[in-house]
């Protein structure tokens, strides 16, 4: 009797053992938070099952166990996968919209600089390489912005509503036209490609400003809900404002640069804050996990 | 707060493990090993939960606010402090209302169509 004792013990210490090692296959912060708990439900099965079934037992339990240890391996490395991979990109958009929203005030300051000659007076010698920069920034500009607008449809398109929803996937899309835009007007500089350029801008902004009630709304961000509006609203209001200006006119509004400069100035700043906002505050497992 | 607003009807149906976690702490808390034990009852033996199932499904069903960890424990003297215990949230208790409402209605459908004790 003693012997069989001594012998059980040991195997279920043997099993216990074993089964640590196999605990670090979860993911860290599962483990962390659980496999003592699971360690220690195991040793109290392995008593119950050698006490009520032996060896054979025993062998049952650990098969049972391998089935459900194999499957919820898999389950929750693939689960931390999926959260680690959408928060990272969150944050990475964040950078990319900050970065690109620089870009895009760059890409407007030097579209804005006259043409370089040495006999201008107002002309500067960096005038030379801005006077070709501009749609290349211009497109490196819109395209960080719209993988940043992407990562706030994924972080925060949920939390903002439908309404939110719908209008950030416009924006995206009208965003995509204007990469279109700036690429045909760097290459062939025609009309079509133009309007492209422009209108897409104008939607994609408008859609942000949408999103950005709709953030208001349903308090999606997890601060300065008034951002996206405030990034997207000026160059809209100076569209729909100088096309109904232009039409009682019946001529072209003429702005002087500046207005133009404080005008992109307030987007770039708007969206750099977007930018600031996903990178810092990325959601990192506040999402409920799906238990069905 | 948050309890509050979410709709029970979202999580429906169960899986099985949920299901079964849920109604063992239907009566009071438990700690994960309780409840490995209260689920074999429950289902006379048939539904043997391991370790990383118990656990995986009380990692969600915490996060999904449905269950919380007890601050308090049933009975320190005779218990082990290192385990952590578990109880319904209102949230908890609503959809394994539901749940259990929904899995009547399906069995009084199998009833009405004589399929419970043998079709005639």
């Amino acid at each position: 009797m003693r012997k069989e004792l001594t012998q059980d013990s040991s195997l279920v210490s043997f099993s216990v053992d074993v089964y640590r090692m196999l605990l670090a296959a979860y993911p860290s912060g599962f483990g962390r938070a659980y496999s003592p708990h699971m360690l220690q439900v195991f040793r109290d099965n392995c008593r119950r099952t050698i006490q009520q079934g032996g060896t054979s037992g025993m062998l049952e339990l650990w098969a049972l166990t391998m089935l459900d240890y194999i499957s919820t391996v898999i389950e929750e490395n693939l689960q931390r996968g999926t959260e680690m991979s959408k928060s990272k990109f969150i944050k990475i958009s964040g950078w990319s919209m900050t970065i690109g929203a620089i870009a895009f005030v760059l890409g407007f300051i030097a579209g804005t600089r006259p043409e370089y000659s040495p006999y201008n007076a107002r002309s500067l010698a960096i005038d030379r390489y801005l006077n070709d920069a501009d749609m290349i920034l211009f497109f490196l500009g819109m395209l960080l912005v719209v993988i940043g607008l992407v990562g706030l449809y994924v972080g925060y398109g949920e939390r903002s509503g439908w309404f939110g929803k719908i209008s950030l996937a416009v924006s995206i899309v009208s965003g995509l036209v204007t990469i279109v835009g700036a690429t045909g007007l760097g290459i062939y500089d025609s009309d079509p490609y133009w309007y492209m350029f422009f209108y897409g801008m104008t939607i994609m902004l408008l859609g942000l400003v949408f999103f950005g009630i709709a953030c208001l709304r349903n308090q999606a961000l997890p601060r300065w809900n008034w951002l996206p509006l405030a990034a997207g609203i000026w160059w809209p209001l100076f569209v729909i404002v100088s096309s109904i200006l232009e039409s009682s006119k019946g001529g072209w509004l003429e702005l002087p640069d500046a207005f133009f400069m404080i005008l992109i100035s307030l987007t770039g700043l708007g969206l750099a804050g977007l930018g600031y906002v996903l990178q810092s505050d990325a959601p990192e497992e506040q999402q409920a996990l799906p238990v069905t | 707060m948050t309890n509050s607003i979410k709709d029970p009807q979202e999580f429906l149906p169960l899986t099985p493990a949920v299901f079964n976690i849920l109604l063992a702490l239907a009566d009071r808390e438990k700690h994960g090993y309780g409840i490995m034990l209260e689920v074999e009852k429950n289902t006379s033996g048939r539904v043997k939960m391991g370790p990383g199932t118990l656990y995986g499904s009380i990692k969600r069903l915490l996060a999904a606010g449905m269950i919380e960890e007890c601050d308090e424990r049933p009975d320190p003297k005779l218990d082990d402090q290192r385990r952590r215990y578990y109880r319904l949230t209102g949230l908890g208790q609503r959809v394994l209302q539901a749940e259990a409402q929904r899995l009547a209605s399906q069995v009084s459908i199998a009833q009405a169509k004589q399929v419970l004790f043998g079709l005639p």
